[in-house]
């Protein structure tokens, strides 16, 4: 993670608003006779609002005036000071200070001209008391061979003279306003399971750990004071209003609210959500679901709620409702099934008879939310499926899927085949590729006693390892782990001759560590189908020069392992008429962690004596949480006994 | 001067054969240009002044009925930048302009030397400040308004003929930004001014002289880039500067031998350490997997020339394994002849273990320098060895991939021609299936679409997971060809593997109305399950060239219910990109 070797000062100094408005107001009938290149600071005007709060905007006018100088790109730079401590200004290389941001001057012109400058008191803490805002023109010295340099700063307090300073008063009480920029459902949909898959009744938090949501929304805090807030999130459908339920990190469960935290100092943040519905939802998505239309949707609501002791100061910007469509699965028995019409008919009896007959259950009794379990008269279909976007594609983002199965046909003295396969498809500013996929599988023949197994790794579309084979036995590891770093995305455009370049990319480690075995009519695959660890970087910014900004980009995109034990035995087929079986895959994932920030280096003045060359960040995207949780997709310990 | 610099300006001039350049419109003028920017990030604003200067030499190339090549060269080109001036081997390198012969319009670019995409762009922006070919097919009796392209974007371009031999071009606006990343997210690009004066020649330019002013800003405007442009071309009487090596390079571009990345890409020489013991020493009592990447890289460059040791060392067991992940991927990343030794000895040692085995497979993915031929031969012969053992034959395999990879590293080189000619021979003779299958993802990974014949007689072999193999690999290099051969094996296709790797290799190409038809049939109910998840997601595809996806799939919705499938649809359907 990048340092944030800037923490004291410089994100205080990123938070001034883009200040479009150059609102140039030339009196060319004050220009100074004088000869000499010169530009002073005339006047900062007091705000009319006089009492602020950290965090809050600040707007001052202010006045220069230029002698014999046209200078293009031009910073003015302000920082509040306590009234007392002004003095230091002058004698301090670092004062007690704070400092409010830059304000740009496309061109100075001879004469007085007039400016508004948009600025940010620093959203932390201030102590309360009476301020001075001082300025400083031409922060990058930018004008060469200037005459006079002491008039550029803020000047005369010794004597009493506060022309050239704003007064303000700050009030360190608790201000504070949530705001719900954006919200997103991962790929703007939703998938749940239809009719008989998952029980419809139960109230409350589920307690089922995968995720029936991923998604993420973008929040602003404004003030110092409050850092945190919980977030509540409904669903309406049918006109009905139900909650849902926020996973929990670190406690391992679902909860109906999910607490929230601002980090100091910056405004914007970027907060993922995991999500399940309970029964009683899933009914009334169910109830609602029409097979015959075009498109079917609900509407998801989040709100962010203040739960300070202090009144928040405008609750209506809490809440964004967005409409997202969706559509029910119910998965079918493969025709390639050596028994689909059994299966099939299996099912459908089952669907008709219980009331979530086909979900998939562990010893120890829970419920997989997603599993489907289809059991014949002497067959058997095992699937399960997981995928859902990680982060924002606009920015970063990944798409871990994973899928298993397992089935079975008692034909020919037993037809029995288990797979596990896993991918990750990363998004950077919207462009996607295929990162790593792994995947395994086995299909044995009791009739021949053969056993034909796959195995498949390939990175960034390009094939690593493939094998296949037939073989009577069989007893192979896969240990391979390595270190990648692979840029993914690269482009240049040039402005005339001066070049861009654009790149991101991912670095970390991969891996497989499975183990095929297929010995006395047994097939098991053990280990990990697939293991990841991966950073995503990005640069961006101008190439060649020597004075530099850009984006930056440090996130953990994922760390995953996803591990499979599964056996299917088909030895007591032929003798005993039993299948003797287990399922179980597990995923352990961590996914997206990082900020996305804007760079820069450029020469800065320091109130009292120098320009050292500074580097400043400003984050645009932190994530406010990580998702880190381990779930099982599929745990089945069964046995198929068809003697009768 | 330092060896090194001498070595550098000495191949970039001194001719790979005799010079050839009689032709009559080969020319040559000083060129400048100098480019003030103003940067302004979050408020805070830094300027620079970047100049190029150097002889740039035009020399007609090959010329068919419908195109033709010009070559360009900044001989003895120099790049200052605020104050501080360099002599640039970058911008020396040479480079061709294939144009359309009826249109005029820029067709293809290229280099003589394998460049970095972002250093091709900057030779890319010289020559399209001075590109006057599409000139020569307007009717300009009266000043005349088009539209052009640049690496910017689209705009609007004026041309008014001054007299007889010289013209005014001035770009007007920017209509639309043709960004590879939305990394910035730029507005439109504002154009403050821009007008060149053009002196044409019979045969090119005479001069050139003109200033542009672009302002880019991002979309919240946290980045503002202003740019003030001077350019400066007067074509010279002084006779060619004849060791500059466009002179002597064959007429076709394409068979120009490619400058070696240390000529274009210098580097300092060396500071080793006293010996390889001192090396070992040093290396092993880092920590190596939390070392600064940066002070490995530079440890392992001083080093290289006793990387050979670390064979032993490995064998010795005295890297950790985690250690040993960092150090093989940095070997890859060293990229000079000792690292390409040391991770094919490594490779080859059957002392080693297998896992180390295959990741010194997985750093050689990473060279972008040739390999010798000697090691080439080594990985090939491998394949072809007895009696390898099970964990060999998967990494002998494997290193057919990773040779693919390698050649897709350098395509385009003579380096990878062989490779990918050594991979395709191999395919034709082996009996081997499992090498078959191997050479086949080789040649896919390698996207060298001059052996898609070879790769398509396996389209119909007898062996599916042969067949899948192929398509797969046609997959990796779509053109038109190979999408006929997909296409006509896809009807006849009976396995359903083999089928859906069809269906999805279908879908890297941009397909016409009535493939996209054919593919969509596949979609239906009555479909396989994963023909209709490969069918899906190849119309998915689709979706930037034909709207029309979208409301063919919605349907589906109505009766699909496999929730692999369905993710697929709701993906193309509701899903943002």
């Amino acid at each position: 993670m990048r340092t944030k070797y800037l923490a004291l000062v410089l994100p205080l100094f990123l938070t001034a608003c883009s200040s479009d408005d150059n609102s140039v107001k030339v009196n060319t009938d004050n220009l100074t006779n004088s000869d000499v290149e010169n530009v002073a600071l005339m006047e900062i005007k007091n705000p009319e609002q006089g009492v602020f709060q950290p965090g809050q905007p600040i707007s001052l006018d202010f006045t220069i005036n230029t002698t014999l100088l046209e200078t293009e790109h031009v910073g003015v730079t302000f920082m509040a000071i306590p009234k007392d401590k002004v003095e230091q200004l002058k004698t301090h290389d670092n004062p007690e200070g704070y400092n409010l941001g830059v304000h740009y001057i496309a061109q100075l012109t001879p004469g007085e001209q007039s400016f508004t400058a948009q600025l940010m008191l620093p959203n932390m803490d201030m102590p309360s008391g009476e301020y001075l805002i001082a300025g400083y023109v031409d922060s990058a010295r930018s004008i060469e061979d200037e005459q006079d340099l002491d008039d550029n700063a803020s000047r005369g307090h010794e004597t009493g003279d506060f022309t050239t300073y704003a007064q303000v008063s700050i009030d360190s009480s608790k201000y504070h306003d949530f705001v719900m920029d954006k919200l997103v459902v991962g790929d703007g949909y939703a998938i749940f399971p239809d009719v008989g898959l998952r029980e419809t009744s139960t109230e409350g938090a589920p307690e089922h750990k995968e995720a029936d949501l991923i998604g993420h929304f973008d929040a602003s805090k404004f003030g110092s004071g409050v850092n945190s807030a919980n977030v509540s999130a409904t669903i309406t459908i049918n006109g009905e209003t139900l909650p849902v339920h926020f996973w929990q990190e670190g406690l391992n469960h679902y909860d109906d609210k999910m607490h929230i935290e601002f980090k100091d100092h910056e405004q914007s943040h970027y907060f993922p959500y995991d999500i399940a519905i309970n029964g009683v939802l899933l009914g009334k998505l169910h109830d609602a679901y029409n097979v015959d239309s075009d498109s079917n949707s609900f509407e998801l609501t989040m709100t962010l709620e203040d739960t300070s002791e202090f009144d928040e100061s405008n609750t209506a910007n809490n809440t964004l409702t967005i409409e997202v469509p969706y559509t029910l699965y119910k998965n079918e028995v493969p025709d390639d099934h050596p028994q689909a019409e059994q299966l099939n008919a299996a099912a459908a009896a089952q669907a008709n008879q219980m009331l979530y007959p086909m979900a998939a259950k562990a010893d120890s009794g829970q419920v997989s939310p997603s599993a489907i379990v289809i059991k014949g008269k002497d067959s058997l279909l095992i699937m399960d499926m997981f995928a859902n976007v990680y982060g924002d594609k606009s920015k970063v983002a990944v798409i871990p899927l994973f899928s298993s199965s397992m089935a079975f046909a008692n034909v020919n003295g037993g037809k029995a085949s288990a797979s596990a396969f896993g991918a990750f498809t990363l998004y950077m500013f919207n462009q996607s590729k295929s990162l790593f996929s792994a995947s395994v599988y086995g299909n044995a023949d009791g009739g021949a006693g053969t056993i034909e197994y796959g195995m498949k790794a390939s990175l960034i579309g390009n094939s690593l390892i493939d094998e296949s084979e037939t073989l009577e036995a069989l007893n192979k590891s896969y240990g391979y782990d390595w270190e990648e770093e692979q840029k993914l995305f690269s482009t240049t455009f040039t402005i005339v001759i001066v070049p861009i370049t654009v790149s991101a990319g991912v670095k970390g480690s991969v891996g497989v560590n499975t183990d095929l075995k297929y010995e006395d009519l047994r097939f098991s695959i053990g280990g990990d189908v697939l293991t990841a660890s991966l950073e995503a970087y990005a640069t961006a910014g101008i190439d060649l020069l020597i004075a530099s900004g850009g984006i930056g980009v440090d996130f953990l995109i994922i760390g995953d392992t996803l591990t499979a034990e599964a056996y299917i035995d088909i030895s007591k087929v032929l003798s005993d008429s039993e299948l003797v079986y287990g399922l179980d895959i597990s995923n352990n994932m961590k996914a997206i962690e990082g900020e996305f920030y804007l760079w820069v280096k450029y020469p800065g003045y320091e109130f009292c004596c120098s320009f050292p060359t500074r580097e400043a960040t400003k984050t645009l995207y932190n994530t406010g949480a990580l998702y880190d949780k381990t779930w099982e997709l599929v745990s089945v310990q069964d046995s198929l006994n068809f003697a009768n | 001067m330092s060896r090194l610099t001498l070595f550098m300006v000495s191949a970039l001039t001194l001719p790979f054969g005799s010079v050839s350049a009689n032709d009559n419109c080969t020319s040559w003028g000083e060129f400048t240009t100098t480019a003030n920017t103003q940067m302004t990030t979050l408020n805070n604003p830094s300027s620079n002044r970047l100049s190029i200067a150097g002889a740039l030499l035009y020399r007609p190339l090959l010329r068919t009925e419908q195109t033709y090549w010009l070559g360009l060269q900044l001989h003895q080109a120099t790049l200052s930048v605020d104050n501080t001036t360099a002599e640039s081997a970058l911008y020396q390198v040479p480079f061709a302009v294939k144009i359309g012969a009826q249109s005029g319009q820029i067709l293809d670019y290229h280099f003589a030397a394998k460049l970095k995409s972002e250093d091709e762009q900057k030779l890319i922006a010289l020559y399209q400040t001075m590109h006057i070919e599409r000139i020569k097919h307007l009717d300009l009796t009266a000043p005349t308004t088009v539209e052009e392209n640049d690496n910017m974007g689209r705009y609007k371009v004026r041309y008014e003929r001054v007299d007889d031999t010289s013209l005014m071009r001035q770009k007007l606006v920017y209509l639309q930004t043709t960004q590879g990343s939305n990394l910035f997210n730029f507005k439109l690009p504002e154009v403050k001014s821009d007008t060149f004066n053009i002196r044409q020649n019979a045969c090119w330019l005479s001069s050139l002289e003109g200033e542009n002013h672009t302002f880019v800003e991002s979309e919240k405007g946290d980045i503002r880039i202003n740019v003030q442009q001077q350019v400066s071309f007067k074509i010279s009487q002084q006779p060619l500067p004849s060791k500059a090596l466009l002179l002597s390079l064959p007429i076709d571009p394409k068979k120009w031998p490619m400058l070696p990345s240390s000529v274009v890409y210098p580097k300092p020489a060396p500071n080793p350490l006293q010996d390889a013991q001192t090396f070992l020493n040093a290396l092993t009592a880092m920590d190596l997997a939390s070392l600064d990447e940066k002070t490995l890289e530079q440890l392992l460059y001083d080093n290289q020339a006793y990387l050979l040791s670390l064979q032993q060392a490995i064998r010795d067991g005295l890297f950790t394994d985690k250690a040993l992940s960092r150090l093989f991927l940095k070997l890859g990343q060293n990229d000079t002849s000792n690292a390409h030794q040391l991770l094919v000895n490594l490779y080859l040692d059957n002392e080693i273990a297998g896992k180390q085995r295959f990741r010194s497979l997985m750093a050689l993915k990473y060279i972008e320098n040739p390999l010798s031929e000697h090691l080439v031969e080594q990985i090939f012969s491998h394949l072809d060895s007895s009696e390898l053992s099970s964990e060999e034959q998967l990494l002998s395999r494997s290193s057919m991939m990773v040779m693919g990879i390698i050649a897709n590293n350098q395509s385009g080189s003579d380096f990878a021609n062989k490779i990918t000619d050594t991979l395709a021979d191999k395919l034709i003779t082996t009996r081997d299936q499992k090498k078959q299958a191997s050479l086949l993802s080789a040649l896919g990974n390698s996207r060298d679409a001059r052996h898609q014949d070879n790769i398509n007689k396996f389209m119909s072999d007898n062996d599916a997971e042969l067949r899948r193999r192929a398509a797969e690999a046609l997959g990796k290099m779509p053109n038109p060809q190979s999408l006929k051969m997909l296409e006509k094996r896809l009807g006849a296709e009976q396995n359903n593997k083999a089928k859906s790797a069809i269906l999805e290799a279908m879908g890297n190409n941009r397909l016409d109305r009535r493939q996209l038809d054919t593919l969509l049939t596949y979609t239906e109910k009555s479909a396989n399950k994963s023909l209709r998840l490969s069918a899906i997601n190849a119309a998915a595809k689709q979706q930037s060239t034909d709207v029309d996806v979208k409301s063919q799939l919605k349907p589906l919705l109505k009766k699909e219910k496999d929730r692999e499938v369905l993710r697929a649809l709701m993906q193309a359907i509701h899903g943002d990109k």
